[in-house]
Parts: C-alpha cells; structure tokens; sequence
C-alpha cells in the first residue's frame, strides 16, 4: 500500500512506521518525507522515542514470574481442576458420540467411494425407518382403547397425584434455537390420559418443572439437567429459586447440583441461595461442586450488591475451615485468597463508614 | 522499519504452526512433537493429555499477556484458571474456522478485558503504580530526550533510571482505557499484528488502527508531561 503522504496525514503513517507495521515502500516512503520536511522529522523522532520509552518499560511479566514458579503453580491449579470436572462429568466421553457431525464425517468416509454399500445402507435405513413409524403409530393411536388422546395447547391444572406419576408417565424437553424458551410436552396417563404442551413462562409447566428438579429420585438425570435449564431464566422466581438450592442441597447426581449452581449465579441475595451454596462449599462430597460453589461465593462477595449487606460471618467461617481443612489444595488456596481479599476491602471500606470509638 | 518485538516476548508469528500433519502413534513424545489440529482433534476425542500439551504449549505467553496488563499475580492467575478451563470446556465447539491461538486469545483478551472493565468499576482494585520523583524527573530536558541511548543494563545509575521510566510508562499505560490497553499490549509487548489483534478481538484492523493511534496519542500527553 503505497499511499500519497503528507504532513497531514503523517503522525499516523509515524506511528505505525514505529510499530513497525509498514511495508517496505510505506518506510522508505516515510523516510523520504522526513527528510524533506524538518516538522515530521521531528514528529518522527519523537515517535520513535516514545517506542524507546516503553521498550524500556520492565514488563510485570518478567518481575512477576521471571522463575516461572507462578506458572508452574496456575498450570498444577488448572490440572487439578481438570481432574476435578472429570469427576463431575463422567458422561462427557459418551456424549462426543452423539454430536451429529462425528457421524455425518464418518458416513462421509465410510460411504463416499463405495455406491454398493450406500445403496443396500439406504434401503435397510428404510425399511427399519418404515418399521419403526408404523409401531410408533400404532402406538400413538392404541395408547389406551377406547379412551382417545386428547390434546390441549393450553395446560390445564395438574394434580398431585398426577404430578407423582409423572416420571413413569413422561416429560419431554425440546430445546429450541436461540433464547427462545424450551417447548415442553408432559404425558399423563391417568386418571384422563391426555398431553400437555407449554414452555416454562405457562404457571402449570414452571409448576410441573419446579417439583422435578425437587424431586431427584424419582425422574431421570437428563430430565432434571433439563428442567434446570429450563428454568433458568427464572431463577428469580422464589419457588423456582427454592427448588434450585434444594436440588443443589439434595440432588444425589453431581452433575445437577453443579448445574444449579450454576443456575442460582446470577439470583440476587436470597437467603436460601447463600445458604445452599454455602452448604454446597461445606458439606458436598464432590470437589467440582466445591470449586463451583467457592467461586460462585467468591463471585457473590464481590458483587456491588453484597457489598451493601451485613457481613456473612456463616461464609467467613466456611471460607477459613476450608481454607485449613479441605481435601483439595485448590480450594484451600482459593479459600485463603478469598479471606485476604474481603480483608482488604473491610480495611478499604472502614475509614468510608466511618468507625467510631 | 523492520517489525520489533520488545524484549523477553515472543513474536506471535513464531507460534507453533496449525497445519494439518496425522500421527500414527499415541505415545507422548509423538504426541509432543504433534501439530495443534492433531492435537486439538484428540483433544475434542477426550484426549486429556494432548489438551494439557496444548495448554503447555500457549500457556506461557497468555499467562504473560495477563500479567502484563493487570499487574497483579492473584489476577493474572484467575485469568489463567478461567481462559483455559473455558477453553476446555469449549473445545468441542471450536471447528478449525480459524487458527486455534486466535480462538483462544479470543477467549482470554475477553476475561482480561473484564478484569480491567471490573477494575476501572471498583477503583479500589486498581494496582498499586509506585510514582517516586527522582533526579531524572527534577532534571531539566525533554523526557523523550533523555531515553537516547539509555538502556537498562548500561549501568547502576542507567538502572534505576530504567525503573523510573517504567513505573511512569506502567502509570501512563493505566490511563488508557481497556481496549486501548489490549491492542497496546498485544502489539508492542506480545508482537502481534494488528489483523491478528483484530481476529482475537473480533473487530477489524482499522479498528485496531484507531485503538492504537489513540493509545499511543494518550502515552505521548501522559510521559510529555514529565518534562
């Protein structure tokens, strides 16, 4: 890019001549032009020393870590969180098989140069396929004889005893795209079968998703992860809120209850979610949920809304049992960075509230 | 003027290549000497010891970058903690649309450019600038004409001056504002480009441009004020 240069436009041109982000002939372009003109030449020069200037700036880098002892420590603190999500997610390997272009590539490969093989493929495909939908509808439409399906877009109230059976009758989540809230459809088969549809801003739905999540033993992993998802927009709901930070005190699959921490991130400072997360630091078996939680309280402490309440002493005597006692090195030193900091910012703040003797 | 990296970085151009060169064996020391798509394939396969040689092999320069602009270990180390645990928890999404070191300084600028966001919120995290008034600053004379020649290691003298221009360069580069931060400290300390700059930023290199032009024109008011 060889440019017409002028005094106008040259402080520009010298600053990225001292970046050293110009092509040879903008340089030499440069150079000409200072050479004609004694103002750019000092504009020049005066670039060129600023370049100097903080070339001899000492990076904190060097003065930080110059043993790299600092990045020794972060890489065993990142290995050992690792470790710790990996016991919090053991379904993790098996579900990179359910990505659809894994299959999609290895079709691709397997297919591509053998027309046999994808010809006699497609006709099993459709003939298991053809098999297949005539018993789903077959059993769509004999799902109880003589007692038609009725099927109703608004959701009617559902009753207790309807809500208990609910995990052997069925709940089906399907996410849809962008932040458009899930569709949910719920099976009911008794006393009236019939199928509700809705998403979680209908009472009914927020209702029936509320007990699942509350409800760890009785429904299915992946229908409480999902029903957590659902409601998480809601979280600010107090019935939601509460059942959340039950399933995170409760809920025997560590992936849920890392899921409802989650969830409860960004909820306000409701009592029940700071005492849930605390418990979560204090009493859950899986050091992923402690991590989790740790730095979800850590979050919480720093928040300007926080910084308006009272002190929670629970948490500092958490943060400090921890910090002496817990299993995992991570969060002993997490816990210990975290006291130090609330110190620092109570030393900050008391001259602001102004102590009085 | 040929591209100049400051010293003790590493130029970004020299980063490992991303090509797409196969391994056979799964033996570590194959796996060393394996390029990032291998890598980053075995990786999303649930590969745990081919993501820790990815992180290995950028970790040294995002650590840096983090420490370099916020200036405090305990924060450059949450950055650390959080990029590569996000990364981690990412890497399935990630589909070789762009080089790798981009998509993950992609994700670590961001946090560094919340930490720095979250700072200029809360004042009070700000970290400690240690501003003395020394000989050099009572001197008489242009502070850019007093860096001809000097180098830090000339000697004793020329030392501390060095540290003294670096305490003032480090409470001129405060005043920038945190994007202006970024792309100055992508470009003069860790030798980016700035299209690389722009990638990792998700903006354009005009943009770029201009974030480095008013950086550069907030440095020289700052240090041409120490007159």
């Amino acid at each position: 890019m060889v440019e017409e240069l002028h005094c106008s436009n040259f402080e520009d041109r010298a600053i990225l001549y001292a970046a050293g982000e110009l092509i040879e002939e903008d340089c030499a372009a440069v150079e000409v032009h200072a050479q004609q003109c004694p103002n750019c030449a000092a504009v020049l020069a005066r670039e060129i020393s600023l370049r100097k200037a903080l070339a001899a700036r000492v990076q904190p880098a060097h003065t930080l870590d110059n043993s790299e002892l600092l990045l020794a420590r972060c890489r065993s603190e990142l290995f050992e969180a690792l470790d710790d999500a990996a016991v919090a997610q053991p379904k993790r390997a098996w579900r990179s098989f359910l990505r659809p272009w894994r299959w999609v590539g290895g079709f691709h490969h397997a297919f591509v140069f053998h027309p046999g093989w994808s010809a006699a493929t497609l006709i099993l495909v459709g003939a298991l396929a053809g098999t297949a939908a005539r018993e789903w509808y077959r059993q769509i439409t004999l799902l109880v004889p003589g007692n038609p399906v009725i099927t109703v877009s608004a959701p009617a109230p559902i009753t207790q005893p309807e809500l208990e059976t609910m995990a052997r009758d069925g709940i089906r989540l399907e996410p849809r795209s962008g932040s458009r809230a899930p569709r949910v459809e719920l099976q009911v088969r008794s006393p009236q079968p019939r199928v509700v549809q809705g998403t979680p801003d209908d009472a009914e739905i927020r209702r029936v998703l509320t007990y699942v999540i509350g409800h760890g033993g009785q429904f299915d992993d992946s229908v409480r992860l999902g029903s957590l998802d659902a409601l998480r927009p809601r979280a600010n709901d107090p019935q939601v809120r509460a059942a959340m930070s039950d399933a995170l005190r409760h809920d025997p699959n560590p992936a849920v209850r890392l899921r409802a921490i989650e969830a409860l991130r960004g909820v306000g400072s409701a009592p029940e979610v700071q005492s849930a997360i605390l418990g979560a630091l204090s009493d859950d078996d899986n050091p992923g949920v402690r991590i989790q939680a740790l730095n979800t309280l850590i979050e919480r402490m720093r928040s300007r809304e926080f910084s308006r309440v009272p002190r929670d002493d629970r948490a500092l005597n958490i943060l400090r049992d921890r910090m002496h006692n817990d299993s995992n090195s991570y969060i002993r030193s997490r816990s210990a960075d975290a006291l130090g900091q609330l110190a620092s910012m109570d030393e900050d703040s008391a001259p602001a509230r102004g102590r009085h003797p | 003027m040929p591209s100049e990296v400051i010293a003790g970085s590493l130029p970004f151009e020299a980063l490992p290549s991303t090509g797409t060169t196969s391994i056979a064996s799964s033996g570590p020391s194959v796996l060393s000497a394996a390029d990032d798509r291998t890598l980053i394939e075995r990786a999303q396969a649930g590969d745990r010891s081919a993501f820790e040689l990815l992180v290995q092999r950028y970790d040294r320069q995002v650590l840096r970058l983090a420490l370099n602009v916020l200036g405090t270990a305990e924060d450059a180390r949450d950055v650390y903690q959080e990029a590569f645990l996000k990364i981690y928890r990412n890497l399935h999404r990630f589909r070789f649309e762009c080089a790798f070191y981009t998509w993950m300084y992609r994700i670590v600028t961001n946090i560094c450019l919340d930490h720095l966001r979250r700072r200029r919120s809360h004042p009070e995290e700000q970290p400690p600038v240690v501003r003395t008034v020394s000989s050099e600053e009572r001197s008489e004379g242009d502070f850019f004409d007093r860096q001809q020649g000097s180098g830090v290691h000339s000697d004793p003298e020329r030392q501390v001056l060095g540290h003294e221009i670096g305490r003032r360069v480090e409470a001129a580069l405060q005043s920038l504002s945190p994007r202006e931060r970024m792309v100055f400290e992508m470009r003069h300390y860790q030798g980016m480009k700035l299209r690389a700059i722009g990638d990792a930023l998700g903006t354009t290199e005009e943009t770029v441009k201009n974030s480095l032009f008013r950086a550069t024109s907030k440095l020289r008011t700052q240090l041409e004020g120490l007159r």
